[in-house]
């Protein structure tokens, strides 16, 4: 059991305050580089690595190979000049970063032909970073093989946004020591079509009907926020989160087609 | 390596298109939610978005009590797998915060320590491994007497999981088999075998790189030797030697580790392991009569050197295959640089040949032996030398290890009785023929037998058991062990008169002892386990994954516990295990979530349990340990006396034994218990905090604080140890020094109520009743009828009416009287506990009611409270502290103390003396 909740939430709110990415690119665009962006944007890459990796990695590199790029360009991007290059624009932080990306990859596509890379650059742990907060994300072989990088990027970005907000609500819940709760009432958060059965659910908790039906809605109302606030680190204006929502949500579904 | 880039493990794991049937979306988590959809959730922005606060208030509110959960040094992050006897988490280590890969063994004998030390022994020698190829063990661990280890954790999933991906890509199916084949070349040369070499058992490292896991560890996942019946059970024998799944352990060798390995390949290649069936027994048959199928009949695309290799790895033979590890890797290698490969596969003719110069080598072979054995026994009669020799090996055979037998009426081994029973025993056995019986000290003295039936140690069988008196005659309970694991072989209760007693056990069991002595493979004699439960698959993976959820404590986690072993009783009713689960599950319920609900069911199942089976330990003790719930405690003691004769070193039994004996104000006994030598040494490992609480009681301070102080080295995770020297301070007046230690530490424990308890506790008896009230405020919010079995009494009700009392006098009057309703409420379960009378007088105490809290303070002395030092200090009593009768009560406790001090410094003196 845990009692100190109020501590552990607040200092979780403070850290997401100062790590919006518009911080990172106010910096980025005026050279100043204080300790509070550089450990911003260090904190964006170790959430947003898998789109950019699996972007890279779609584009035919060997896996060795990608996982090095990658970690090049975390590196660039921590000194602050991809960023630079990319601003002009502004615009959301996917995109930005996807544009980075691209520009990075025409650079040393460009270098790499003059002189071959070291190799085994590695300045995080992938073992680390995967350990740290797997992802569960399945997607059927062949409609993979048939998207382009871009789709994967947005995909795999899609993802990282919905199981970030989950980890969060996990947390949240495991703070108050009801992480078990969590894992068995998961499955209702999706968006709501009616299918939910509750007296099966409620067996299965050990909880009233009734208020495993106010735990739900708390969850839901809870996840929902979670996510809409992981989505605006990402955006600059809270009138752009449903918009990014939306367009995650069709690249989702076109994924289908 | 072949990944998509875009899931964590190389291969994704649905091959199959699994669309979203709301919005057609393909991509997945995990429990098969559908991202798009949950994205979407997120956007139907209609209601009110609640902060972490009335999230917090719901969760707290519901009544699923769970803990945060810990094994160890370990917080439990997620289950990441399991399987019918494991269970594999993510968890992270408590001070490195490494995360780290759990693996907790789930076993029946779990429970006996030289299981554990075996498990602990072989563990610790797979975590020596030291291979790029083979997955780290970082520690090998036990807790709630079930053992674990932790090893790195590896995100990229299993071969099972890459293998469709993979079956593309034969070259680099290869190549990882070459890597996986130079690292059990390597484990081989170090001895170890791993002996379940399958898909799933192969990892992948973020770089795609092979891992191999569970080296020789496999067999853990299930207790039983019998592997041919836990795979019909668990598991598919796909991967699994013909020679392995049939014979013994001692006939499998790195042969059958190769033929693993081939399998796998072959798996790798084909998309199928070599041998399918219906059932795991079709497999194993096929898989010794017929010879495995050629790869290329299955993909004639595939390469033919790659079918040569699998095929000799795949020999029905162990010497036809390569002859190591190291060979086929080399194989594999010379394929992959498009050398010429050195095995031939051996042409149909020859190897019908083969099986028949074998066969008839083997009928050959049977007739020479035994003409060779009558002339051997010819030459026995003539040669004195050999008959020397005959004469000893067959008293090796026939040994037996006499262990300290107990004394139950007085937690004591009995070593005279003990050494009478040896001599007649072993007058007894050689009437019989040649035998060599020692007791433990004597004889030889070398750890027992490490060989598949004990034939590698000095005693094949080790003899333990107690002794108790029962209407004026002995009963002895005597267990036959096998000397190598500790099986059971036989088990019988004698009753005699004292005289003569050792004499009349010898004969009663001598004959039966000699002819088990005398087979050959002592793994025959065993019995079989004849519980239903036990027996039929599904219920018994009901009763493991009950016993596993109840283990962990956790209020849901106990109720899911209680359907799965409810779940279990309705498969077969007739089990006894099952029934005496659920007892245990709903006595963990009872403990842990302070509600008497449960308490008739929970006495119902132990009932049952002991009808069922009435010579099951479990089924005693789960019985013993309601019963003391129900606070019947002279019967849960006697209960728990029968449990011992049952099963003589059951760790459970000691250890709730000696918390009785606690609970009802008898220090020295749960001490005597709890330090009680079996089988020659102690059974816990060293002094922890319950031998701290009882030399504290015993008013032995320096003794306490050696223990609290050696529990808190070896278990710095855990609370007890720093509250106990907490307690120390206190119970001493040295209020500054006990804030001091509580404030140090209390804040890195947050997460154990216990700890907050302390911490309110030395402000409380320190009377900063600011603080004091701040602290139980919060506990009483969690738990309104908690606390009372902390030091002291202190319920968070009592001690929050007490301080309210005095500054909002209404408030506190309604806080004790509810305390007071629900004590009175409990009183019918603890009519021989002293815990509820204290409770009661410091309740009638704080509300100014004299005489009551003097009525209940003689009633809680009466029933055994000695702990007048808490008292003392205790605010709740402040207002009957100059009574007279307090003060009676108050020294006549003083005396207990003294008294069972004396008591316990004779029974140490006495054990010295026996050793």
């Amino acid at each position: 059991m845990t009692l100190n909740l109020p501590a552990a939430t607040t200092e979780q709110a403070h850290r997401f305050a100062t790590t919006r990415w518009s911080l990172v690119l106010s910096s980025a665009g005026t050279a100043h580089d204080t300790d509070e962006s550089h450990e911003a944007l260090g904190q964006l890459c170790r959430l947003y690595w898998r789109p950019i990796f699996a972007f890279i990695y779609r584009r035919g590199l060997s896996l060795v190979d990608a996982q090095d790029l990658t970690q090049e360009f975390f590196v660039r991007l921590l000194n602050g000049k991809l960023l630079q290059k990319a601003v002009p624009g502004r615009g959301r932080f996917r995109a930005l970063l996807l544009r980075a990306l691209q520009n990075f990859l025409i650079d040393t596509h460009d270098k790499r032909s003059a002189q071959k890379r070291g190799g085994g650059l590695e300045f995080v742990s992938w073992d680390d970073w995967m350990a740290e907060a797997p992802s569960h994300l399945t997607v059927p072989v062949q409609a993979i093989e048939s998207w382009s990088a871009e789709r994967v990027f947005d995909v795999r970005w899609a993802a990282t946004i919905v199981e970030q907000a989950l980890r969060a609500l996990r947390e949240e819940c495991e703070i108050c020591g009801r992480g078990r709760l969590f894992d068995a009432l998961q499955g209702t958060l999706a968006a709501d079509r009616g299918d939910t059965c509750y007296p099966q659910l409620a067996a299965e908790v050990g909880l009233p009907d009734a208020e495993l039906k106010r735990v739900v809605q708390q969850l839901r109302g809870r996840y929902r926020a979670l996510l809409r606030r992981e989505v605006a680190l990402t955006v600059e204006t809270e009138a752009e989160v449903d918009d990014e929502i939306r367009y995650l949500c069709k690249v989702l579904a076109s994924s289908a087609e | 390596m072949k990944w998509d880039g875009i899931s964590d493990s190389p291969a994704p794991s649905l091959q199959r298109t699994a669309a979203c049937e709301a919005c057609g979306s393909e991509a997945r988590l995990e429990g098969g939610s559908c991202v798009s959809c949950l994205l979407l959730a997120a956007l139907d922005d209609a209601e009110e978005t609640p902060g972490p606060e009335n999230l917090q208030w719901v969760l707290a509110g519901c009544e699923v009590r769970e803990q945060q959960w810990k094994l160890g040094n370990y917080q439990i992050l997620e289950e990441i797998g399991r399987g019918g006897m494991g269970v594999i988490y993510r968890a992270r280590q408590r001070y490195s915060k490494r995360v780290v890969a759990l693996k907790r063994v789930l076993s029946y004998h779990g429970d006996s320590r030289e299981t554990l030390e075996r498990f602990r022994r072989e563990a610790e020698a797979a975590a020596s491994l030291d291979h790029p190829n083979i997955l780290p063990i970082y520690e090998v661990g036990e807790a709630d007497g079930m053992p674990f280890f932790t090893m790195k954790y590896a995100a990229g999933g299993s071969l099972s999981r890459a293998a469709a991906v993979l079956r593309a890509d034969p070259r680099e199916c290869v190549r990882l088999m070459a890597k996986v084949a130079r690292a059990v070349a390597y484990a081989h040369r170090e001895g170890l075998l791993h002996r379940d070499l399958k898909p799933g058992n192969i990892l992948l490292d973020s770089r795609g790189e092979p891992l191999v896991i569970d080296f020789g560890l496999a067999k853990w996942m299930d207790a039983d030797a019998d592997v041919t019946r836990s795979l019909a059970i668990f598991g598919t024998p796909a991967f699994i030697a013909p020679e392995q799944a049939h014979g013994s352990r001692s006939a499998v060798g790195p042969a059958a580790d190769i033929y693993s390995l081939g399998a796998v390949l072959f798996d790798l290649l084909a998309g199928r392991p070599p041998f399918l069936g219906d059932h795991a027994i079709a497999v194993i048959r096929d898989a010794a009569e017929k010879g495995a199928p050629k790869l290329r009949s299955i993909d004639p695309n595939i390469d033919r050197d790659l079918e040569t290799i699998c095929g000799k790895c795949l020999e029905r033979e162990p010497d036809a295959r390569y002859g190591s590890a190291a060979e086929l890797a080399e194989d594999l290698e010379r394929w992959l640089d498009g050398r010429p490969i050195r095995a031939r596969r051996t042409p149909l003719v020859m190897r019908s040949a083969r099986w028949v110069r074998r066969n008839r080598v083997h009928t050959a072979t049977f007739i020479l032996c035994i003409l060779i054995g009558g002339a051997a026994v010819t030459r026995q009669m003539q040669g004195k030398r050999m008959q020397g020799e005959l004469t000893a090996r067959a008293a090796a055979q026939h040994s037996v290890q006499v262990l300290p037998f107990l004394d139950v009426d007085n937690a004591q081994p009995c070593t005279d009785w003990t050494t009478r029973l040896a001599q007649e025993f072993r007058q007894h056995l050689q009437t019989f023929g040649p035998a060599t019986v020692h007791l433990l000290g004597e004889g030889p003295h070398r750890e027992a037998g490490t060989g598949a039936d004990g034939a590698g140690g000095p005693y094949r069988t080790l003899l333990s058991g107690t002794i108790r008196r029962v209407d004026g005659q002995i009963r002895i309970s005597l267990h036959l062990l096998r000397g190598s694991d500790r099986a059971p072989l036989l088990h019988e209760v004698v009753m005699a008169d004292a005289k003569g007693a050792a004499a009349a056990v010898s004969r009663h069991v001598g004959r039966n002892v000699y002819s088990i002595l005398s087979t050959a493979d002592l793994t025959t004699v065993t019995p079989p386990t004849s519980d239903p439960g036990l027996l039929a698959p599904d219920a018994r993976s009901f009763i493991q994954q009950g016993l596993e959820l109840a283990s962990r404590r956790g209020g849901l986690d106990l109720d899911r516990s209680i359907a799965c072993l409810e779940h279990a009783i309705a498969l077969q009713p007739g089990s006894s295990a099952a029934h005496a689960a659920l007892a245990r599950a709903l006595g963990y319920k009872i403990a842990y979530r302070t509600t008497q609900e449960p308490l008739e069911r929970a006495l119902e199942a132990a009932r049952q349990a002991v009808a069922l089976d009435p010579r099951s330990g479990d089924a005693h003790l789960d019985h013993a340990a309601v019963l003391y719930h129900a606070g019947r405690v002279s019967e849960a003691i006697e209960a728990n006396k029968v449990a011992l004769e049952h099963s003589p070193s059951a760790r459970r039994s000691i250890r709730l034994i000696s918390n009785i004996y606690d609970a009802i104000g008898r220090p020295d006994l749960a001490t005597a218990w709890f330090t009680l030598p079996i089988g020659g040494q102690p059974i816990f490992a060293g002094p922890s905090a319950h031998i701290g609480d009882c030399h504290a009681y015993m008013l032995q301070d320096d003794r306490a604080e050696a223990a609290y102080q050696h529990y808190f080295k070896l278990h710095p995770e855990q609370p007890e140890g720093w509250m106990g020297l907490c307690r120390l301070h206190l119970l001493n007046g040295r209020t500054h020094e006990a804030r001091l230690v509580a404030q140090q530490h209390s804040s890195s424990y947050r997460d154990f109520t216990y700890a907050v308890q302390m911490e309110a506790q030395v402000e409380f008896f320190g009377r900063d009743f600011a603080k004091a009230e701040e602290l139980y405020a919060r506990l009483y919010e969690r738990d309104p009828s908690g606390g009372r079995n902390f030091y002291g009494g202190v319920a968070f009700a009592s001690a929050l009416g007490r301080i309210r009392s005095g500054s909002d006098p209404a408030a506190g009057k309604k806080l004790l009287e509810e305390a007071r309703e629900s004590e009175l409420r409990g009183l019918r379960n603890a009519a021989e506990r002293p815990l509820p009378f204290y409770h009661l007088a410091a309740i009638e105490s704080s509300l100014g009611n004299t005489e009551a809290a003097l009525h209940h303070l003689a009633a809680a002395t009466n029933a055994g409270w000695i702990d007048y030092r808490s008292m003392a200090i205790d605010p709740r009593f402040d207002a009957i502290r100059d009574e007279p009768a307090f003060q009676h009560s108050s020294s006549t406790m003083r005396r207990r103390a003294e008294e069972l001090k004396l008591n316990w410094s004779r029974i140490e003196s006495a054990r010295a003396q026996t050793n």
